[in-house]
């Protein structure tokens, strides 16, 4: 096996920080993480702080790089509406490539972080269900697709190979990134059973028997890292999740249960608005359990919640592509839904 | 490899009869085959007509097989009420059962075909993605008396048991209980012959639920990994194609291979409109040369008003099979047109 060298952009959110995670361990690979931050936890990755829409800062901090074969496109820049969503994120490539690209003679392949909006999941209105890779683009705007036809169009006639993959409802840990349900959901349970409440479902009641899926982040991981080594799966796009539906009705108990909760009643409401004062209530909750240090504010972003949470209908994406090319893990959904959340508390990050 | 022999009850069935083709073809099986018909068709099986609701019957044809290594349990003696069904099918495998067990020393296998009603389909509602380990629905079905039976009947032999839970099987049988793909067929080339466009037949509602199928050659390839799998013993897997469906999404598709227009769903019912259909049928089968089955040799329409006739979800899980080390996954859209060519090729439907 050849030496590989990952470059992970986006390092510290939720997906990149568990492709860290998977690849420090491997000796294989070694690692360098981008993100604006620093890690506040022990890794064996070189982190490098940069702010990818810098060009100049990029070029000069990837400049160095000649040992990078393998790209992972993690970040996202989020805006106030998808327009203004399509400029800085297609930038943050541009620069990237644009800089690492004349240095790394052994550059073997890109990959794209993507999801469940490439399908118009956003918009709150049914979209085809399973989704496939080949469905219909909705109306633009979509960085997503900006990001993969400037890809697709620079990777002509060059040596590496591209592929995008389209997690849906991911399910690990991150601090400080715009997308974490799990955390937020964590952190929600948390404190309702503080304050003496059973776990009422937040969201859209006809979310509650309709059919979702879960994405585990090691699962994803081990996805990304399989389609940017595996030759039938150059140059293509796939939807990964764990490989089975499930509808959030059957999953509520057993989140209810691993926090020792009763099932409450459904209690729909804006989760950014009830838990806009809850940072004391957090406060109190770490010193209790002498839980790891974090304010509600680190781990949580409500606003997500509230949209992963506002859809009434299927959402579903078929795995029918990724299988067929050669991935085979499955994982059980009902049955794992809790291994996240039990090693949070492991780490006392969570009660 | 040993040689293994198989036993295939019900063998003129749709599963029966794809396991009957699958196994022919290996030469690591010999097959036989029973069912209360002859074959109308050329297999290198060795057919046995046999009526395995007499025990003495049984006894006088099954007592000498002692060879047998595996029994593919497919028979169904269908009952206008489901209670009605527990004793004659539970008695069918006894009575196979007594026969076979005190002469067939190698005996490794038995394995009993269901299906999801297993899980109370024919009540309306049910828990989707159905598990394995969903609680029994609150009336018994002749599946659930089987099981229990073969499992009782298992405790402390040298062989094992598995039983499968398809749905939706699709492929080609005359003369039997449940198939959709000869209704569906069936009811596609008599709309084209009467110069109608191709409506949805079934459950307004329906055209958009999920559903599932499982061509029936995969499930013939299951069934035989299954058997003899010893990580899969005595245990019950469902199993479908892997993906999930709506048929207004497939509906085109099947349209397209008839060269017919899709026209607005139009609810019928359809056994009593198709149930009239024997003399055009009777004219196409001479205007086209078709094989020269009666209608009602090919079609049981009551089956497709049961199929098509709810308006719920479809939905099985099939993770236990997969982490149990299934991975063949069938786009079920190729498997539809795959089916309906050889349909056609055996000259059942007009070209």
């Amino acid at each position: 096996m050849t030496q590989k060298t990952a470059l992970i952009a986006g390092a510290l959110g939720v997906v990149g920080r568990a492709l860290v995670e998977h690849l420090e361990s491997d000796p294989e690979w070694t690692v360098i993480g981008l993100s604006r931050r620093a890690p506040d936890f022990d890794t064996g990755a070189t982190f490098v702080s940069l702010d990818l829409l810098d060009q100049a800062a990029t070029a000069s901090a990837l400049g160095g790089m000649t040992g990078v074969t393998h790209v992972f496109f993690t970040p996202y820049a989020p805006r106030e509406n998808f327009g203004a969503e399509v400029a800085p994120n297609l930038a943050m490539l541009v620069n990237l490539v644009d800089a690492l690209e004349p240095v790394a003679p052994g550059l073997a392949h890109i990959q794209l972080m993507q999801g469940a909006k490439w399908y118009g999941v956003q918009f709150g209105k049914p979209y085809r269900t399973p989704a496939r890779e080949d469905d219909r683009r909705h109306m633009p705007p979509n960085f997503y697709y900006d990001q993969q036809d400037w890809l697709v169009e620079r990777q002509k006639g060059r040596d590496w190979t591209w592929s995008a993959l389209r997690p849906h409802g991911v399910w690990g840990f991150s601090t400080g990134s715009a997308m974490n349900m799990m955390t937020s959901l964590a952190a929600y349970a948390a404190i309702s059973r503080h304050l003496g409440m059973p776990l009422k479902w937040p969201g859209n009641p006809d979310l509650l028997d309709c059919v979702y899926q879960i994405t585990d982040v090691a699962l994803l991981a081990r996805a990304m890292v399989w389609a940017a080594t595996t030759p039938a799966a150059a140059n293509e796009a796939f939807n990964i999740t764990n490989g089975d539906f499930t509808r959030w009705s059957h999953l509520w108990p057993k989140l209810a249960a691993f926090f020792d909760m009763e099932v409450g009643a459904v209690g729909t409401t804006s989760t950014r608005d009830l838990m806009a004062d809850k940072e004391p209530v957090w406060a109190d909750i770490v010193e209790k359990h002498q839980l790891r240090k974090y304010a509600l504010g680190d781990i949580v972003t409500w606003p997500f919640l509230d949209y992963a949470f506002a859809n009434g209908f299927d959402q579903m994406s078929s795995l029918t592509k990724i299988r067929q090319a050669g991935w085979t893990e499955v994982l059980d959904t009902e049955d794992t839904i809790t291994d996240q959340l039990a090693r949070l508390r492991a780490q006392r990050i969570i009660p | 490899m040993n040689p293994k022999k198989a036993l295939i009850a019900g063998a003129l069935g749709v599963t029966g009869r794809a396991l009957l083709e699958h196994l022919d073809g290996d030469p690591f099986w010999s097959v036989t085959a029973l069912s209360r018909r002859a074959p109308d068709f050329v297999t290198g099986a060795r057919f046995i007509s046999v009526d395995l609701s007499d025990p003495a019957d049984c006894q006088e044809k099954l007592s000498g097989q002692k060879d047998i290594t595996h029994v593919f349990f497919t028979a169904y003696s269908p009952r206008p009420e489901v209670a009605d069904e527990i004793a004659p099918n539970v008695a069918m495998v006894e009575n196979l059962m007594d026969a076979l067990e005190p002469a067939a020393k190698n005996l490794q296998h038995v394995q009993l075909m269901h299906g999801a009603k297993w899980y109370g389909t024919f009540l309306g509602e049910y828990r989707t993605p159905a598990r394995e380990d969903n609680p029994r629905p609150p009336v018994t079905h002749f599946y659930h008396a089987q099981q229990d039976w073969l499992e009782e009947r298992q405790a402390g032999k040298p062989w094992t048991w598995s039983a499968m839970r398809p749905h939706g099987v699709w492929g080609f049988s005359t003369g039997s209980a449940m198939n959709l793909l000869t209704g569906i067929a069936c009811y596609a080339a008599i709309a084209k012959a009467e110069g109608r466009p191709l409506a949805w037949p079934g459950n307004a509602g329906f055209y958009d639920r999920l559903y599932q199928l499982i061509d029936a050659d995969l499930l013939a390839r299951a069934m035989a990994w299954v058997a003899t799998t010893p990580g899969a013993a005595n245990n019950a897997y469902n199993i479908t194609n892997g993906d999930l469906f709506r048929w207004h999404h497939v509906w085109p598709r099947i349209a397209e291979f008839f060269e017919m227009e899709v026209a607005e769903p139009d609810p019928i019912n359809i056994s009593a409109v198709m149930g009239e259909k024997g003399p055009v049928w009777e004219r196409m089968v001479a205007e086209h040369g078709l094989a020269p089955y009666r209608l009602d040799q090919v079609v049981n329409w009551a089956y497709l008003d049961m199929a098509l006739g709810n308006d719920r979800d479809q939905v099985s899980s099939i993770t236990k099979i997969v982490r149990t080390g299934w991975t063949e996954l069938w786009d079920t859209e190729t498997t539809i047109t795959r089916q309906l060519h050889r349909l056609r090729e055996r000259r059942i439907i007009p070209a």
